[in-house]
């Protein structure tokens, strides 16, 4: 080994509060030189293998999903690059295949239970080991996901304790709890002038809540994982995150007003129509289902371009500061126009609708790093897939 | 061959180019030392047209960029052969569609009777009746109708049926309106506001909207439509990709109400087989729609129009009826 990696290798342990200067000394230093990450995957190539993998999906009846989704996610990792090198995904598909079978396995039992036994305990029981649970899964997930990651041959690791997610839980159940459960015993006393503001009030207070949860929770994953023998750092201060969590708010007021404005067309048409065939009504809630999709597609994107930028603006690699320039309104408009193609083309539209997402993302982000060469690897343990694949199943997403 | 590649050494993270030998048997670095035969070294499947990846038995990996005389040396696997053929890819596509179609005819039909005919007696009588207790204790209250007519309309359905062991359950619900509907076990639960409409003194319209029901039964069609509802929002959540639930149910929905109108006309033929069979005349039947689609008409609220609510158009289905 030489001489300066043997160095490198010992960088003193910094606390938090360093870890912290850092992150807001890079984020204010503009000189800094920053190398964009890549994107190469492109629509026509991942439509070849998206539906090769849905045709052997189909017809293995699920059993090859997980082969495929190695697949698909291996074309991803492979195709974003940093510095000329691309990552890799390097997941056992049988891994997969366990979590899956155990996933759907549970899933089937809780339908007995609530749909065809119809017993109310016994799915309250299920559901109450679920949620205790769900902390764990949590970190399982992550775990899989990162140990599966890997850049240069090294992989990424996540050290976080069951226990930081459980107390990051009940804090945050605990205070929402504590504020309905007043509200609910106050509510006859409060004086009638006021009384139908404080649900307005409520609203913003659980808005705030959640927002710093959502803060606590970044910091818990990110300050938990590690490059080789590298850390990533996640620091936000209170003033920051207050700014991030407003324009968010601002942008939910107006578009809450923008919905109404947009609904009321339809709402007097079809009162207006009331005695009109059904055929009318149908189609009149297809249109209202479809333009309330497109709200709800552009929010997604919207939010998710606003807190990418959030997450990757104080976000550190060791000295290595992160940049991300995503537009939201831009990443909500190819949100909502992907939704569109893939509707209007019976889901064909899905492998250009994801790698155009993909792309509006990755290539917006850079990263400064001096020397990328000195990153040891660390011990490699197996994780099981179950975490990753109950989240999937649920539609719960933890990337950062 | 020789080509240029890059090292990792799984060590640290540094990047080494290198020139790598490789044919048939085996691939080396001499700038490394590394030699291996092609049996101890493990060949990653490519991936569209991403670099090759080779680990090494030393914890090390190799990545070559794409390169078609590699590719002959390595051999892809047949996976990757189909995806990068126009051919094949045209192929896989009109067979996917095949496939999906085949799902939502045969595939469901099939499992659906696998279902059934592994579900025995007592336990779909379980099911059924589980089910009908929490309806029964939500929507409906006994039956107001006299003695007599009960036994009327029993006889005259052990009179077409004499072997069968069909339970017909009468009830009234002021919220539910004239309607009719069968359990999985076969049990049929009449509500006197349907009998009411009938003006037939043989009740000979009750018992074609019976026969109806009891089509249902025999052609298994809630199980069906359990089988096919999984199979449509396990398609459409798949050809959707990650879109979240909400943009899933709509699509789902239309494509199980598609089936249920297929339902309803099989349950129609099998009634019209019936009425023909029992030299019962179709026309109390009609008249009993077009009693329900007056009454239907009347009311707003989409719960209370009744049995035809969710049945096809009742023009339609009077003209299946009359035409001979």
């Amino acid at each position: 080994m030489d001489m300066d990696l043997e160095k490198l290798k010992k960088h003193p342990s910094k606390t938090v509060r360093e870890y912290a200067k850092i992150v807001e000394e890079n984020r204010k230093n503009k000189n800094i030189s920053l190398d964009k990450f890549e994107f190469r995957g492109e629509g026509k190539e991942f439509f070849n293998i998206w539906i090769v993998n849905f045709f052997l999906t189909l017809f293995t009846l699920g059993i090859y999903s997980a082969w495929a989704k190695v697949r698909s996610n291996r074309y991803i990792w492979e195709s974003t690059y940093y510095r000329g090198s691309n990552f890799e995904y390097n997941a056992k598909p049988l891994n997969i295949l366990y979590g899956r079978i155990l996933v759907v396995g549970l899933y089937i039992i809780y339908y007995i239970f609530a749909k065809v036994l119809l017993n109310i305990t016994l799915t309250l029981i299920f559901i109450a080991i679920f949620i205790i649970l769900f902390p764990w899964l949590m970190r399982q997930a992550i775990k899989f996901k990162l140990k599966s990651t890997s850049y240069r041959n090294i992989s990424f690791s996540f050290r976080a304790k069951v226990s930081d997610f459980y107390k990051l839980f009940l804090k945050y159940i605990i205070l929402l709890v504590a504020l309905h459960g007043s509200y609910f015993y106050i509510k006859d006393y409060i004086p009638l002038d006021i009384a139908h503001i404080i649900p307005y009030f409520i609203f913003v207070i659980d808005f705030i809540i959640i927002g710093f949860g959502y803060r606590e929770y970044k910091e818990i994953v990110i300050n938990n994982i590690y490059y080789g023998d590298g850390k990533f750092n996640f620091y936000s201060s209170k003033k920051d995150t207050f700014l991030f969590l407003f324009k968010i708010f601002i942008f939910l007021v107006v578009s809450f007003f923008i919905i109404e404005a947009v609904f009321i067309v339809p709402k007097i048409v079809l009162l207006k129509n009331i005695s009109a065939a059904p055929e009318f009504f149908a189609f009149f809630q297809i249109f209202i289902y479809l333009i309330f999709l497109v709200f709800f597609s552009f929010f997604k994107g919207f939010l998710d371009g606003m807190a990418t930028n959030f997450i990757r603006n104080h976000t550190t690699f060791e000295e290595g500061k992160f940049r991300s320039n995503i537009n939201p309104f831009k990443l909500g408009f190819i949100s909502v126009t992907n939704l569109l193609g893939i509707i209007f083309t019976l889901g064909f539209f899905y492998p250009w609708a994801k790698m155009r997402y993909l792309r509006e993302k990755i290539e917006n982000s850079s990263f400064s790093c001096e020397n990328l060469d000195y990153f040891i690897s660390k011990q490699k343990d197996e994780v099981r897939a179950i975490g990753e694949e109950a989240l999937d199943f649920l539609d719960i997403d933890i990337g950062f | 061959m020789r080509v240029r590649a890059k090292y990792y050494d799984g060590l640290s993270s540094k990047e080494k180019d290198v020139i790598l030998d490789i044919d048939k048997d085996s691939l080396e670095i001499k700038e490394l030392k590394l030699k291996y035969p092609l049996k101890e070294v493990d060949i990653f499947d490519k991936v569209g047209n991403n670099p090759r990846v080779i680990d090494l038995p030393n914890g090390g990996r190799i990545k070559i960029e794409s390169n078609k005389e590699v590719d002959n040396i390595l051999k892809n696997n047949s996976i990757f052969k189909i995806e990068n053929s126009k051919k094949g890819v045209i192929f896989i596509l009109i067979a996917s569609i095949f496939l999906v179609y085949f799902f939502f005819t045969k595939g469901s039909d099939f499992a659906a009777s696998l279902i059934a005919n592994n579900l025995s007696k007592d336990k779909v009588d379980f099911f059924s009746k589980k089910a009908f207790s929490v309806i029964d204790e939500k929507y409906l209250s006994p039956s107001k109708l006299p003695l007599q007519i009960k036994i009327k309309i029993l006889e005259r359905f052990k009179k077409a049926y004499p072997n069968d062991h069909f339970r017909i359950i009468f009830r009234s619900s002021k919220t539910i309106g004239p309607n009719a509907f069968a359990l999985p076990n076969g049990d049929i639960v009449l509500l006197d506001e349907l009998v009411k409409l009938d003006d037939d003194k043989n009740y000979n319209g009750i018992l074609g909207v019976l026969l109806h029901e009891k089509g249902h039964v025999v052609y298994k069609h809630a199980l069906k439509g359990v089988v096919k509802g999984v199979v449509a929002t396990a398609l459409v959540s798949y050809l959707s990709g990650d879109l979240s639930f909400i943009v899933t149910t709509l699509p789902t929905l239309l494509i199980v109400n598609g089936y249920s109108r297929e339902f309803e006309k099989e349950a129609d033929s099998y009634t019209k087989k019936e009425l023909q069979r029992l030299n019962i005349s179709p026309i109390p039947l009609v008249k009993l729609f077009k009693k329900l689609d007056r009454y239907s008409n009347s009311k707003d609220d989409k719960l209370l129009k009744g049995w035809l609510s969710t049945h096809p158009q009742t023009s339609k289905r009077i003209e299946f009826f009359l035409k001979n």
